[in-house]
């Protein structure tokens, strides 16, 4: 056979599987590890039947359901991540509570941000061509320079959303955003390379903001 | 994600609430595209960070409380607590992230100290592997393979088994046989690579071995751990207590059934200068732990019951289910500060952090208290299995907790799969034992996904991660080690208080008449256990 080590991992999930099969067949509820290994298992299997990606997705969270394992493994079992060998070669699919669930979650939607107590608003228009995303611990001032704002009431602050939260101005749009001034030392290293130091220290805005002005930067407060 | 108000642990019914938040927030760290582990925005440009951070989990440590918050390691050792992040844009920073720090994101899990199992016979290779999986990243060990020497004698032999080693990522601290009336080829064998003492009945556990072996344990400042004399061939219980006379020592498997004076070892729990440990498979008390215990003494001790002489009698003393009863109680009520597992001479290793919380859950079902907030039995078992044995084996300085200056060895776990299925078990700071998937996919958790070897577990990565516990006196030996070596100290002087959590002296009286146990007159015990948390609605 000249196995390779991707076919023997396949046949620890096969052997798990074929256990948890018996145990089920004797009428017994599954565990955590049962009910993983015979998802996972039989997956896979419906890849090398022949069926295509979404179709391989889709029946994954209908191999067992809640009455089918013990108490409680429906939550535990919360994530699998398989790689079914189709036709055009292996892929990943990532099944989210597959027993909780009948279908896969729907991951289109785009809540808007959640914004913290913040006192600074500013109109922001996207000037550029394309979407340009903004998270929570950037110097807000100098974001991308096709951003049009008042750069100089952004000047230490940082958008008002919880980390990993990111605001996606799309090109051609404006919206509202609320902001925070920094805390801790207040110095900016890094970021869009605008200030490079103390935000405090005597005459760093009117320095930045002429950079800001040199390299182009849109500013509706100019 | 701010620390939710308590937080289940698996199927136990026992919940941890958050004494403190210090790591969500505003400013909490976030890695990933998109996050606040970023370039000076939570990581400072400048160097002065440490190197390595372990942010956001929810540690549960029996000195440092039930708190969220973030580990700072430099030097595979913890060097700061608290709020982790980039002190030029944020208040209150405790752990500083610099650009070069490497980052563990422990957002929604469990943090324990890495435990530490003070009764282990390393009787064969695969015990390394049952114990990193099953959360342990300290053991006290004796015997290296299939060999009847309880202890790991003599110094031709522990100098195989310290090489041998190279290949574990596990701190390891060696006891050497003391059951011996001479004291010379104790210290011989102490200095050529031990760091405590080990009296077995089956090799004697009289007054003169045991007097000489305190001398020895005091001279050297290591532990004397003692498996009494079961047969009382030349001491019952109370003539071991008469002879440790006050002196510091450790008292293995105090229930009894794996090994010691029949049927009234545990009266000498409860004392002031006895630390008593129990072996894993009568904690928590189950309803087939009587009928195993038969099999497995008989199996271990060459026993031969029903054909040779004596052999039912003794085997029926030993094996006592209202003395079991009693233990799980005295754990509960932290008489008892120690569990350990006896690994393969009567124990088993992969289950000592998962039986103590079971014991926890049982208790709780059984003698209630705790509620939704079950903070205090959680540390109080965790102690068990971690600083507690640090402490009695003089490692407390190294290991047993995540306060500052302790080696960085810490088990990360998914709360729901808590204390199961250790998700990442750290060893001075680096990733030693884990899950991980199949090699060759995409992600690192595609099926199949298993609990095994990290990276700091290859090539010559343990020796990097791992700590080689010896006495003063093998301090400079010549080992084929190179782990860095780490000196036990303060064992000699330990009393009860010394337990953390589990401090509770009092006067156990074992009444064979009645079957009965107490504890300051009043009766401790428990019901057999029908089935226990963390189990089967996970395993295979």
């Amino acid at each position: 056979m000249r196995l390779l080590p991707a076919e023997q991992e396949r046949l620890n999930i096969f052997l798990a599987a074929e256990l948890a099969r018996r145990r089920r067949g004797r009428g017994l509820r599954l565990s955590q590890a049962e009910a993983a290994a015979l998802i996972a298992d039989e997956t896979m299997e419906l890849a090398r039947d022949g069926l295509g990606y979404a179709e391989v997705e889709r029946r994954g969270y209908g191999l067992l359901g809640p009455d089918d394992v013990l108490d409680g493994v429906a939550e535990l079992v919360d994530r699998i991540e398989l790689e079914p060998v189709f036709a055009d070669g292996p892929r990943l699919v990532v099944l989210v509570h597959p027993i909780a669930r009948d279908a896969p979650p729907d991951l289109t939607g785009d809540p808007e941000p959640a914004w913290l107590d913040a006192d600074t608003t500013l109109r922001v228009e996207n000037a550029g061509p394309v979407a340009i995303g903004v998270t929570s611990h950037f110097h807000f001032f100098e974001t991308n320079r096709e951003l049009r704002f008042d750069r100089r009431a952004a000047w230490g602050m940082r958008l008002a959303v919880a980390p990993g939260t990111k605001v996606v101005f799309p090109p051609g749009d404006a919206r509202e955003v609320r902001l925070v001034p920094f805390a801790g030392a207040r110095v900016i290293r890094g970021h869009g390379g605008l200030v490079d130091g103390p935000l405090d220290a005597p005459g760093a805005l009117d320095a930045a903001l002429e950079l800001a002005r040199q390299r182009g930067y849109a500013d509706a407060g100019a | 994600m701010p620390a939710p108000d308590r937080i289940a642990l698996g199927d136990g019914d026992l919940w941890v609430r958050p004494e403190r938040d210090d790591a969500g927030g505003p400013d909490e760290i976030v890695p990933g595209w998109g996050g606040t582990h970023r370039d000076g925005l939570g990581v400072r440009a400048e160097r002065g960070g440490v190197d390595m951070a372990v942010v956001g989990g929810l540690v549960l440590d029996p000195t440092i409380g039930v708190r969220q918050t973030s580990i700072g390691i430099r030097g595979g050792r913890v060097c700061a607590i608290g709020r982790a992040g980039n002190p030029d844009i944020m208040d209150g920073i405790d752990v500083v992230l610099d650009s070069q720090t490497a980052l563990l994101d422990a957002r929604g899990m469990v943090i324990t100290p890495g435990g530490v199992d003070c009764h282990m016979h390393w009787l064969s290779p695969q015990l390394g592997e049952a114990a990193l999986a099953g959360g342990i990243t300290t053991i006290v060990a004796q015997d290296y393979g299939p060999i009847w020497n309880l202890g790991a004698n003599p110094a031709a032999g522990l100098r195989v088994a310290w090489a041998a080693l190279e290949e574990t990522p596990l701190n390891v601290a060696f006891l050497v046989r003391a059951s011996t009336s001479r004291p010379e080829g104790v210290e011989e064998s102490l200095a050529a690579g031990g760091a405590g003492l080990k009296i077995h009945e089956d090799v004697a556990a009289g007054p003169e071995q045991l007097r000489c072996a305190l001398d020895v344990a005091d001279r050297h400042d290591v532990q004397l751990a003692i498996h009494t004399d079961g047969l009382n061939e030349a001491l019952r219980a109370a003539d071991t207590a008469r002879v440790l006379d006050g002196r510091t020592a450790h008292l293995y498997h105090i229930e009894g059934v794996g090994g010691g004076h029949a049927p009234d070892l545990l009266s000498l729990a409860g004392r002031e200068r006895l630390i008593t440990s129990s072996t894993n498979p009568t904690v928590p008390y189950g309803v087939g732990a009587e009928a195993e215990h038969l099999a497995m003494v008989a199996a271990v001790h060459l026993l031969e019951p029903g054909a040779r002489a004596g052999d039912a009698a003794i085997l029926r003393a030993r094996v006592r289910a209202w003395t079991m009863a009693a233990e799980s109680a005295l754990h509960d009520l932290g008489v008892i500060p120690i569990l350990s597992s006896d690994s393969q001479g009567m124990g088993r290793i992969a289950e000592t952090v998962r039986r103590a919380f079971q014991c926890a859950a049982a208790m709780k079902a059984q003698r209630g208290g705790g509620g939704t907030d079950d903070n205090e039995r959680v540390l109080r078992f965790l102690a068990k299995v971690t600083v507690n044995p640090a402490v009695a084996h003089g490692l407390a300085a190294h290991v047993g907790t995540l306060r500052e200056g302790r080696l960085a060895d810490m088990v990360i776990w998914r709360p729901d799969l808590f204390p199961v299925r250790p998700e990442l078990v750290l060893k001075a700071g680096m990733p030693a034992w884990g899950a991980s998937g199949a090699g060759g996919a995409t992600t690192m958790m595609t099926e199949p996904v298993r609990i095994g070897p990290q990276i700091a577990a290859t090539g010559a990565g343990p020796g990097q991660v791992s700590l080689a516990f010896l006495a003063g006196s093998a301090m400079a030996a010549d080992l084929p080690t190179t782990r860095e070596r780490a000196q036990v100290s303060d064992c000699r002087a330990l009393t009860a208080a010394d337990m953390v959590g589990n401090s509770r002296t009092g006067t156990v009286v074992v009444d064979p008449g009645s079957e009965t146990v107490t504890l300051d007159g009043e009766p401790v015990g428990c019901d057999p256990v029908t089935e226990v948390a963390y189990s089967r609605r996970y395993l295979l």
